[in-house]
């Protein structure tokens, strides 16, 4: 079974969801039952996925990967149609801690579900399974083509989901939802041909989509850095619009206030991680430079996302509003971390996208649990709830703490080891001859995003939990069987969650060890840039009359600089020279040697 | 000036089709405008006869009396589309049709 | 030494476990008799405290006479701190934060003699302020309070907290207690989170030290971005090397640095020198941002707004948190990172006068103040602005002393207060009660010694303490720091005993509503009375005897000095350890002097002639409203960041709406207007469409002859 564990995991939502769908028999209390057991058995396989996963860890080193399946479907031979297709799967040390996420929080999905939901169950059930498969599908996938299938695939399930099922304004929202992604797929779409075509050099003439073909183009020089520009455009497009990047994101606080509960945890735990993950597995590793010249832009449009959406949150008074935008701000470490070269960053990054997943997906199903009593989101009509539901305000603080990164939960790690990595970008080092293309100042700034964050959070929390007792006319609905404070269900919903973010905030050490054999590869490739090819700011930077590009590839270069020094006054200059560890030190003290 | 037969046949099946061009734009009256098409149709029939024998090919020829035999069909067929649509608004001013306005 | 390992551990983890316990089963099960976990939990901490200090002093000990025996026999001295660096060394429990080719950031403690001198003062007050919140968290009838078991369960996480923030061996982990203890002190201060103002007092807390923290990550990102590791003794060690070479190469640098940072971090001697350059570069800065926490953490001037604010909280906790222990972290981070500070003048210069502003401004709002525990907030502001000046003159082991006796007395007097409030049924104006001293004689007796102390009257704790600090700053080279700290404590001693005269003394006088004033019960005496205790005699383990000191055979610098001299020293080798001559008694008499008066003043103003302190507010014009209202600190805070910062989210949320989202409705909606445009081509004749495919045929038609 373990040959083609993969295949069965994507394909056993499927097929529930269609199973669930066909039987139109079923009473929706079934329903309910049929498809949390078949979300729950998917949730066991990936479990067992990820036994073998740490059986196998060895071989993750070098891009490898774990329970890898592969069916080619040669067009070329049957139709003449110069493409070859597959239906390749793999888990490495990026995809499996996503995997893991999606499985523990789609189940809990459903699970949140039971009352809110009312009408059509079949329907919204068999969507739900639909979308889990789905989502497993891109992190499994192991050739761009099907990845883009997957990754695409994902919108027609939410769509339906937002549409249906959503607050008051939910057909606009799910247009825009749908326009917005898919038009940003568009252009992703025309790349992942040119990629295709490209790659048919390495494919004996034939169209060929997989990673590892894909990997090579840049590594043996087939792309030149202008196209890799222009490629990264392309998949740019869809990503920043996925994660959400600022000013990408507009599309996501409506999205988020008018879905269902279900609907926005999958959207905020698992779907905007399908962004930042096709930026680390695809734009880092195959057009390494593009992704080089364009880190600059990232990471500015990244600390502006952080700012951004944190002082916009803070102007909020629909809670489920307040929460999608500092997703906005989040997700902006996501990114920084990422491109800033660094391992710690980009081990940060990925525990980032799980962190934000646990935080917010809890968040808004604590959201959720309010609403369904309510009716409303609206802080003005709603507050000092901890009287009323002290359970509830317990997971609630717990959580809102974890998003605002208090240690011991598991926000902080990522956010200290993101905001670290970025902090010491520049700095050389055996990986990175140049240093990243980041620094002190994105630090900086990228850290108020802690300080507002703790603003608007607190904020959220003083108003809903604290002060006077206000409710709506008529206090809670308890028409679905719902209690006052939090049900044992709803319990049990938060709790796998709270356990999962002190674990991973006291001990992430296995999972950072998952991680670190599969980013490796993609540290290295992206390392190897040579990035004064392409007029880095620092090169260019005034003041630092540098004439030419220090050669990394000296070994005593390393970053601190190589100069003797030989009395005071002569370094001082120097090093106010370096300003900061930079290798440009390098050459700046060999000019000088020469001019003595 | 001589001419051979092919040519003749397809100057004479432009001019068919011309005639017919000219008629289904200027009359308003529905029988005329579905003669005019005929006069197309038969102007392309004679063009196509024409491209048969400057080929050399008999086929030409076997096609141009299958079309003829569909044309019949289709003729019958027109007229009697033409008779409702008649029946219905009791004019046969193709103006009275104008549904299909953006 | 591996016993004080494993000993340390189990000081933050038993109140922690105590904490946990409570909040799983607490409400359900405990009850009323929740205290009892924590209050086992903070005991057993307080035995390994107890058991992890001595094994530091025998150590110290040991070390001190090795140090001697070498010195005396002529052996390198380099060769026996082996055993002194015993207690430097931090140990690792886990490994936390991958940095990438197999290094991480480790979890991991350190236990020497500051750390000891923390625990000392943090455990056992914690302990007696558990056992006081059992009598105090109840009403008159025994009955508890609602949320009990919550109050308890906090109380253990704020002990886990701040232990964690002592014991911590490197500075992420000094992060993580840091951040902790704000959580704990949010959550407590938050505890009466039905009142509006406790809750919005707790999210100010938590934001403004958020402010701080936010420095102090950037300082300490920067000293990982220069030295490549967290570890403290690393780090400091690098400092003091850097400072001792003034950028020449040779082998000896690079020997010293490999032996401290590894081969891979220093190769060669040229990266050596780049090192040493870089922190001394860098220095300033990382010390500035380092005391931006301190800044938060103790409520110093600019970011002292919160701490009058967290008074909201129960008594207990603005005893324990706001006043004994949390808010001195900011002192303490100061003296564990001495070296950093003393390495950099103008982060001295910074600290010193931060912290006699603040110490000046403080006395001058807790004047005019009449609520009980905010006039003790401002004098813990007041008095916290001492240690500063102290750290700023490079006293470190005065104002760690000055840390040690403020948390006996000022506990005390907060527990005091407490005892007041509690007694007056929650009211805590002094202008709504007085002439306590009959019906209160316990609350009064250890009140009246505390605020002695807190005025520094002879002999008395603070007296010690304090006057070692003013002592050090009139020697050192900013003398007008000596002279602020003098005026400051007349100042002090006079809002001290303002306090008392209107509380205790003048005619017996109750609030609305409360018929007669109960002393308090077992539970809250007891404690009040041992820290009164303490009040009096903490001061003497700084003192020592001499033939002509102060009165004939007093003289400080004592046994606490000489214990925390390792810590110190290299930080007192960088700043050129000019030994501080503990002569000149004449300035003990001075402040003796100043604080009798300041007490006679308060007393006869306040209870001989009461009608004088209304005449003078009256005759200061606008300055006396200026000191009601804190110098109007808020409503500036709140008119220069806070209000603009929300109207910028305003028109970033208006943007999104209005104008990026405008903008996608343009393009979404431009095939629409396309279409529009278009159908007006569409009038349903059928010849017109004829007409336009005829064309249409005769334009590709002329296009294809032509090409």
């Amino acid at each position: 079974m373990t040959n083609h564990l993969l295949s069965i995991m994507i394909a056993l939502p499927f097929l529930g969801g269609l199973a669930v769908f066909a039987l139109s028999g079923l009473s929706p209390d079934m329903v309910r039952r049929v498809s949390l057991g078949v979300a729950l058995l998917t949730a066991v396989l990936a479990l067992v996925a990820y036994g073998e996963f740490d059986a196998q860890r060895a071989q993750l080193s070098n891009n490898g990967v774990v329970l890898a399946e592969d069916y080619a479907l040669d067009a070329a031979a049957d139709s003449g149609l110069p493409v070859i297709l597959r239906f390749s799967l793999g888990l490495n040390g990026i995809s499996m801690p996503l995997v893991l996420l999606t499985a523990l929080l789609t189940p809990l999905a459903i699970l949140a579900s039971f009352t809110g939901i009312k009408t059509r169950e079949r329907e919204y059930y068999a969507l739900m399974l639909l979308l889990f498969g789905t989502m497993l599908g891109v992190f499994c996938a192991r050739d761009l083509l099907l990845f883009y299938v997957f990754f695409e695939f994902t919108l027609i399930p939410l769509y339906f989901l937002i549409g249906v099922w959503g607050g008051s304004e939910r057909r606009k929202a799910a247009n825009m939802f749908f326009i917005y992604t898919l038009s940003g797929s568009m252009l992703t779409f025309a790349g992942v041909l040119y990629v295709g075509w490209k790659a048919s050099q390495l494919a004996g003439g034939v169209m060929a989509f997989d990673f590892a073909t894909l990997s090579q183009l840049a590594e043996q020089g087939l792309l030149s850095s202008t196209e890799q520009w222009w490629l990264f455009l392309a998949f740019f497009a869809g990503f920043a619009i996925k994660v959400p990047l600022f000013p990408f994101h507009t599309w996501l606080p409506l999205a988020h206030v008018e879905a269902p509960t279900a609907g926005s945890v999958i959207l905020a735990a698992v779907l905007l991680k399908l962004g930042t993950y096709g930026f680390l597995v695809i734009c880092m590793p195959f057009f390494p430079a593009g992704a080089m010249q364009w880190a600059p832009i990232v990471g500015v449009l990244a600390v502006a996302g952080i700012i951004y959406g944190a002082l916009a949150a803070w102007v909020q008074e629909d809670v489920k509003r307040l929460v999608a935008y500092s997703s906005v701000s989040h997700l902006g470490y996501c990114l920084l971390g990422m491109f800033c070269l660094k391992m710690s960053g980009m081990t940060g990054s990925v525990l980032y996208m799980v962190n934000h997943g646990l935080s917010t997906g809890a968040l808004f199903l604590i959201i959720g649990m309010i609403y369904e009593r309510y009716h409303t989101r609206d802080m003005a009509k709603i507050g000092g709830l901890a009287r009323k539901m002290p359970i509830m305000a317990f997971f609630l603080i717990f959580f809102t703490m974890s998003s605002i990164g208090l240690p011991g939960l598991n926000g902080f790690v990522s956010e200290f080891m993101v905001l670290l990595g970025t902090f010491i970008s520049r700095q050389a080092d055996d990986v990175a001859a140049q240093g990243g293309p980041y620094g002190i100042w994105y630090a900086a700034f990228g850290a108020s995003g802690i300080l507002l964050g703790a603003i608007y959070m607190l904020f959220m929390a003083r108003r809903v939990l604290f002060g006077k007792l206000t409710e709506p006319e008529g206090g809670f609905d308890d028409s679905a069987g719902l209690t006052q404070d939090l049900t044992r269900r709803e319990i049990g919903i938060l709790v796998p969650l709270a356990v999962a973010c002190i674990w991973l905030g006291v001990y992430p050490k296995p999972v950072m060890e998952m991680m670190e054999p599969s980013l490796q590869p993609i540290l290295a490739t992206v390392a190897k840039v040579d990035r004064s090819q392409f007029g880095d700011d620092r090169q260019a930077a005034p003041g630092r009359a540098v004439a030419e590009a220090p050669s990394p590839s000296q070994g005593e270069d390393r970053g601190e600089g190589s100069f003797s020094v030989a009395d005071k006054s002569k370094a001082r200059a120097a090093i106010e020279h370096v300003a900061l560890t930079d290798s440009s030190a390098a050459a700046s003290s060999r000019n000088k040697k020469g001019a003595r | 000036m001589e001419m051979a037969a092919p040519q003749v046949l397809m100057i004479v099946g432009a001019l068919l089709f011309g005639i017919g061009v000219i008629g289904f734009l200027t009359r308003r009256n529905m029988i005329v405008m579905f003669l005019s098409t005929e006069i197309m149709f038969q102007g392309v029939l004679t063009n196509l006869v024409g491209m048969g024998l400057l080929r050399g090919d008999l086929n030409g020829q076997a096609l141009g009396i299958f079309v003829l035999v569909i044309a019949a069909v289709e003729a019958g067929l027109g007229l009697a589309i033409v008779v409702m649509l008649y029946r219905r608004r009791g004019t046969l001013d193709a103006d009275g049709w104008r549904t299909m306005r953006g | 030494m591996e016993t004080l390992r494993s000993t340390a551990i189990w000081i933050p983890l038993l109140p922690l476990i105590g904490s946990l316990l409570v909040g799983a089963i607490g409400l359900r099960w405990l009850k009323d008799r929740s205290h009892w976990l924590v209050i086992g939990g903070v005991a057993l901490s307080l035995v390994a405290v107890l058991s992890v200090v001595s094994t530091v002093v025998g150590e110290a000990g040991r070390a001190h006479n090795v140090d001697h025996v070498a010195q005396h026999e002529g052996v390198d001295v380099a060769h026996t701190s082996d055993h002194a660096s015993k207690l430097t060394e931090s140990f690792t429990l886990y490994q936390w934060m991958s940095m990438g080719s197999d290094s991480w950031l480790n979890v991991s403690f350190r236990v020497d003699q500051l750390t000891s001198v923390m625990l000392l003062v943090v455990v056992p007050i914690g302990f007696l302020i558990v056992c006081y919140s059992v009598g105090y968290m109840r009403d008159h009838h025994g009955h508890p309070e609602r949320g009990y078991e919550r109050f308890f369960a906090f109380l253990g996480l704020f002990l886990f907290s701040m232990t964690v923030l002592v014991l911590a061996g490197n500075f992420l982990v000094l992060f993580v207690g840091w951040e902790l203890v704000g959580l704990s002190s949010f959550l407590l201060i938050g505890f009466y989170y039905q009142k509006p103002e406790a809750a919005k007092a707790a999210r100010k807390a938590f934001i403004v030290n958020r402010v701080g923290d936010f420095g102090f990550a950037l300082g300490i990102w920067l000293i990982y971005l220069t030295f490549g590791t967290l570890d403290y003794q690393k780090v400091f060690d690098s400092v003091a090397l850097a400072m001792q070479y003034d950028g020449d190469t040779y082998p000896a640098i690079l020997r010293d640095f490999q032996a401290l940072l590894g081969t891979d971090r220093v190769p060669d001697a040229t990266a050596a020198s780049a090192l040493v350059l870089n922190i001394q570069d860098r220095i300033t800065w990382i010390a500035l941002l380092l005391f931006c926490g301190a800044m938060g953490k103790s409520a110093q001037l600019p970011l002292h707004v919160w701490l009058p604010d967290a008074m909201e909280g129960p008594t207990p906790v603005s005893a324990l948190i706001h006043a004994a222990t949390m808010v001195t972290a900011g002192v303490y981070l100061v003296a564990r990172c001495s070296v950093i500070f003393a390495a950099s003048p103008v982060a001295m210069w910074f600290v010193g006068s931060i912290g006699a502003a603040t110490a000046l401004f403080a006395a001058t709002i807790a004047l005019t103040q009449y609520d009980m525990k905010r006039i003790l907030a401002y004098s813990t502001l007041s008095q916290l602005g001492y240690m500063f000046l102290a750290l700023g003159v490079g006293a470190f082991d005065s104002a760690v002393f000055h840390l040690y006796t403020h948390a006996f007395f000022k506990a005390c007097l907060f527990l005091g207060a407490g005892s007041v409030m509690h007694a007056m049924d929650g009211v805590i104006d002094i202008t709504k009660f007085g002439g306590l001293k009959k019906d209160l004689p316990i609350t009064y007796r250890t009140f009246f010694v505390s605020a002695l102390a807190l005025a520094g009257f002879p002999f008395l704790a603070a007296f010690w303490s304090k006057d070692e600090i003013i002592h050090a700053a009139l020697a050192g080279n900013m003398p007008l720091l000596g002279w602020i700290g003098l005026l400051t404590a007349l100042l002090t001693a006079f809002y001290t005993f303002r306090m008392v005269a209107m509380a205790f003394w003048g005619p017996k006088m109750l609030p609305a509503g409360v018929e007669h004033a109960h002393e308090s019960g077992r539970w809250m005496t007891v404690p009040l009375m041992l820290l009164a205790v303490g009040a009096v005699f903490a001061g003497y383990v700084g003192v020592t005897f001499s033939d002509h000191g102060f009165i004939g055979f007093l003289a400080p610098h004592g046994v606490f000095h000489h214990f925390l001299d390792p810590v110190f020293a290299s930080a007192k080798g960088i700043l050129g350890a000019h030994e501080a001559s503990h002569e000149g008694y004449a300035l003990m008499y001075w402040s003796s002097a100043i604080a009798i008066f300041g007490i006679a003043n308060a007393w006869y103003f306040y209870t001989k002639r009461p009608t004088i302190p209304g005449a003078i507010a009256l005759a200061s014009g606008p300055i006396y409203p200026l000191l009601k209202n804190k110098y109007y600190v808020d409503e500036i805070y709140d008119a220069i960041f806070v209000q603009p910062l929300r109207k910028v989210g305003r028109f970033f949320f208006g943007s999104d709406r209005y104008g990026i989202n405008s903008l996608l409705f343009i393009i979404g909606n431009l095939p629409r207007v396309l279409g529009f445009g278009l159908r007006t081509g569409q009038q349903g004749a059928m010849q017109g469409y004829a007409l336009g495919m005829i064309l249409g045929l005769v334009a590709l038609l002329w296009f294809v002859l032509q090409g």
